[in-house]
């Protein structure tokens, strides 16, 4: 059996614990309670004849008064950087933690998920802005942790790139 | 004359009181007023007391005509908190400082108890009777569950061994004490103890040198040993001595010493650490308790002799009723035998019922239980029995068939095919219909013309076709076949028997594939490894039934590249003809 530790990384409130919860307990929560410090489940997923176990390290959110500790990204596989597209500064704060995972975990995969997709309608982050993330050569994927939307997916995806 | 003068004597010329009561007539104040105004403007401390009083009024007037609303205090407030934060930050912080820290505080205590309690709850999930046994000891004597594991047990413990990956914090490999079965919360416990090191490492320590070397949680203690690539973490109980730390530190070293391969190009495999490592036990120390006062010897001998004379008698006892049991279930099983009873007369058992005399001699069955025939009695009267079995039985004796013919029975019809004389067809059939049971005796299919076959090739090509439409799905790295497979199994060897019998030439011979199908998802490598290991066990399943060695080829195939994909981690099959000189 094959080990990966796992980060999910984001501005606060974007939905980091929701989708953890719904990958790993399938449900879902609209009340708001916001991580402190790290929490980590793990799940175990099959992909054709290898099983991997993900360690999931749901990792505070990032804001003015607590900043990601970059010790927490240490040794990671892979990373989510999740963004709400329902606020759009979540995008540069997504970007910079980003940009500190990779200093922390540089042989770690990255997949940006832009989550709340069932609120699309009210989307700040612009197609434009996605459309530059891809043109970084970032694997971007549109989630609802609410509605259960490429949520397997996501964690799937991210488990194929770290044990190719 | 000046204007002053003037004055003067307009003053002088009218009485004081004449001037007083003049004031009075123009203003309307008396001179008490108007000395009281005169002191209110001469004394702005004052003024601004009277006019305090008015204030909030004249606000409250304001609101209620409309002329001000709460949005245009609300950015007036706003406005001077910004600039107050803008120019000195401090200032506010100190403000709202003690509201503030309590609710940190409090959130953040109520995380870190979350986090440890689950920890606690994670360590603590191990059963075992004896535990079970303590903890209630603990519920009823409101004493720690802790103090009474170790006032039973323990000096003290190593209960669990923990090895973890130390930038990933994933388990490497992990050693408890026989006690503990369930430990599949070992992978969370890791992380979450390289989680507590990091925080506690970034929060508190700012010396990178000095290292976090226990951890206290309810009622464990951590013991922590670092190495540069791996912790220890050793779950302790009671009174430790200082040596377990040495102990814990040739581990770690050994350890680093003899994986350094594997720990500096960990990927998450920990196989190489559950397979290979010895050090991590080494670790799993205890001092017993010494059992306190001795009981004589004597005593003791005889208390054994007097249990194990009690116990021999009871297991006697018990025994003889199971094999009894055992015995009337078979006998009640047997065709043709109905028990009514049985009774226990003088230590003799005397089983009572109805047996037809065609079952045999029924008394092998109580001998071969290990009964002697005068301890129990079989009281049975005879009867004839019309189940199945019996009767066509009954009718083979009665009969005599030749061995060219086959008897079945179906209802109460006796069924005869094959070929025989007429001789004893007639003789046949003026006896049947004495047989109980039987009511009509069906010999149409006796001496009668072949009927045309199906080919034998068009029959082994509808094999083939079975054959090669079954497929077994397995799980990962795993094959057995339960008990549904099983049938498939049954059937399918079958088939592959009689196809591997036949040949169509001279030229060619059967053979047949046994595909493993897996997926390009994942690491290719591992995938192929793992189903050609599938596709060869599947083989030896079916070598093990008998098929010949040289018919069966293990193949690998991609779901991706087949026409007609079978689900990944299934096997099916494929019938060849091949050239003998191929094989
Ligand atoms: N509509 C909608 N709401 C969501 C979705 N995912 C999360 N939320 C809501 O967003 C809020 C924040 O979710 P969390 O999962 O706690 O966010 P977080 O990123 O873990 O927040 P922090 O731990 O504070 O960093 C909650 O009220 C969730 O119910 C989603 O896909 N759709
Ligand atoms: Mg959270």
């Amino acid at each position: 059996m094959i080990k990966k530790k796992v980060c999910m990384l984001g501005a606060f409130a974007v939905g980091k614990t929701s989708l953890v919860q719904r990958f790993v307990n399938s449900i879902f929560s609209v009340k708001y309670q916001t991580t402190i410090g790290v929490k980590i489940d793990q799940k175990m997923i099959s992909l054709g004849e290898t099983e991997v176990n993900l360690l999931l390290w749901d990792i505070h959110g990032e804001d003015d008064f607590q900043k990601v500790k970059a010790t927490y990204v240490m040794g990671a596989s892979g990373y989510f950087i999740v963004m709400d597209g329902t606020r759009n500064e979540t995008y540069q704060v997504g970007l910079e933690l980003e940009k500190l995972a990779r200093t922390a975990a540089p042989q770690a995969k990255c997949v940006i998920l832009i989550n709340k997709s069932d609120l699309i309608s009210d989307w700040e982050i612009t197609p434009g802005q996605i459309a530059r993330l891809m043109n970084d050569g970032f694997k971007v994927i549109q989630t609802s942790a609410k509605d259960n939307l490429a949520v397997e997916t996501a964690f799937t995806e991210l488990t194929r790139m770290m044990i190719k | 004359m000046t204007e002053k003068d003037y004055k003067n004597n307009l003053y002088s010329s009218i009485s004081h009181g004449q001037l007083t009561e003049l004031r009075k007539a123009i203003t309307g104040l008396d001179s008490e007023d108007l000395q009281r105004l005169n002191r209110l403007i001469q004394d702005p401390e004052h003024f601004s007391v009277e006019i305090s009083q008015l204030l909030p009024l004249s606000i409250k007037k304001m609101f209620e005509r409309g002329e001000v609303d709460e949005e245009h205090l609300r950015k007036f407030v706003e406005q001077v908190l910004h600039q107050s934060v803008k120019s000195d930050p401090g200032v506010m912080a100190t403000i709202l400082f003690p509201i503030m820290m309590p609710a940190i505080r409090k959130a953040v205590a109520d995380d870190i108890k979350r986090m440890v309690e689950s920890l606690n709850t994670s360590l603590e999930h191990g059963f075992s009777p004896k535990r079970i046994g303590w903890r209630m000891q603990a519920l009823f004597s409101g004493r720690k569950y802790a103090e009474i594991v170790l006032s039973n047990a323990y000096v003290f413990k190593v209960s669990q061994v923990f090895l973890i990956h130390r930038t990933t914090g994933l388990l490497l490999n992990q050693v408890q004490e026989a006690e503990i079965k369930d430990a599949r919360d070992a992978d969370l416990v890791s992380s979450m103890l390289s989680a507590i090191k990091d925080f506690v490492q970034d929060s508190f320590r700012r010396d990178s040198e000095e290292n976090l070397d226990s951890i206290k949680v309810g009622n464990f203690n951590i013991w922590i040993e670092q190495g540069p690539y791996a912790i220890i973490a050793a779950i302790v109980e009671g009174n430790v001595p200082g040596s377990l730390r040495l102990i814990l530190k040739e581990a770690i070293e050994a350890i680093h010493v003899n994986f350094s391969y594997e720990l500096e190009h960990f990927q998450g495999n920990t196989e190489a650490f559950v397979l290979k490592d010895r050090f991590l036990r080494t670790c799993l120390l205890n001092e017993k308790k010494e059992a306190k006062k001795k009981k004589p010897l004597i005593i003791l001998i005889l208390a054994a002799l007097l249990l194990g004379v009690l116990g021999f008698w009871t297991y006697m006892q018990v025994e003889f009723k199971l094999r009894f049991n055992q015995m009337l279930d078979e006998l009640e099983a047997t065709k043709g035998v109905a028990v009514t009873g049985t009774e226990k007369e003088n230590g003799v058992y005397s089983i009572t019922g109805l047996y037809d005399p065609l079952v045999g001699n029924l008394n092998n069955v109580v001998k071969q239980h290990g009964f002697d025939l005068h301890d129990v009695k079989l009281n049975l009267e005879p009867m004839i029995s019309l189940d199945y079995d019996l009767v066509l039985l009954r009718a083979r004796r009665v009969l005599m068939p030749p061995e060219t013919i086959d008897l079945s029975l179906k209802r109460d019809t006796l069924i005869a095919e094959g070929a025989a004389n007429n001789e004893w067809l007639e003789r046949a059939a003026s006896l049947v219909l004495h047989l109980p049971g039987i009511y009509f005796f069906d010999i149409t299919k006796v001496n009668e013309e072949k009927i045309p076959q199906t080919p034998a090739r068009q029959q082994v090509e509808n094999r083939i076709l079975a054959i090669e439409n079954y497929y077994f799905v397995f799980k990962i790295n795993e094959v057995k076949l339960d008990s549904l497979q099983k049938i498939d199994f049954d059937i399918l060897i079958n088939e592959a028997k009689s196809v591997l019998n036949f040949r169509f030439d001279q030229d060619s011979v059967p053979v047949i594939e046994v595909y493993s199908h897996t997926s390009r998802n994942g690491q290719i490598d591992a995938n192929k490894n793992a189903a050609r290991l599938r596709a060869e066990k599947f083989v030896d399943l079916m070598l093990h039934e008998g098929l010949p060695i040289e018919t069966l080829v293990p193949k690998v195939i991609f779901v991706e590249d087949e026409k007609v994909p079978f689900p990944v981690r299934s096997v099916s099959f494929k019938v060849k003809y091949v050239n003998p000189a191929a094989l």
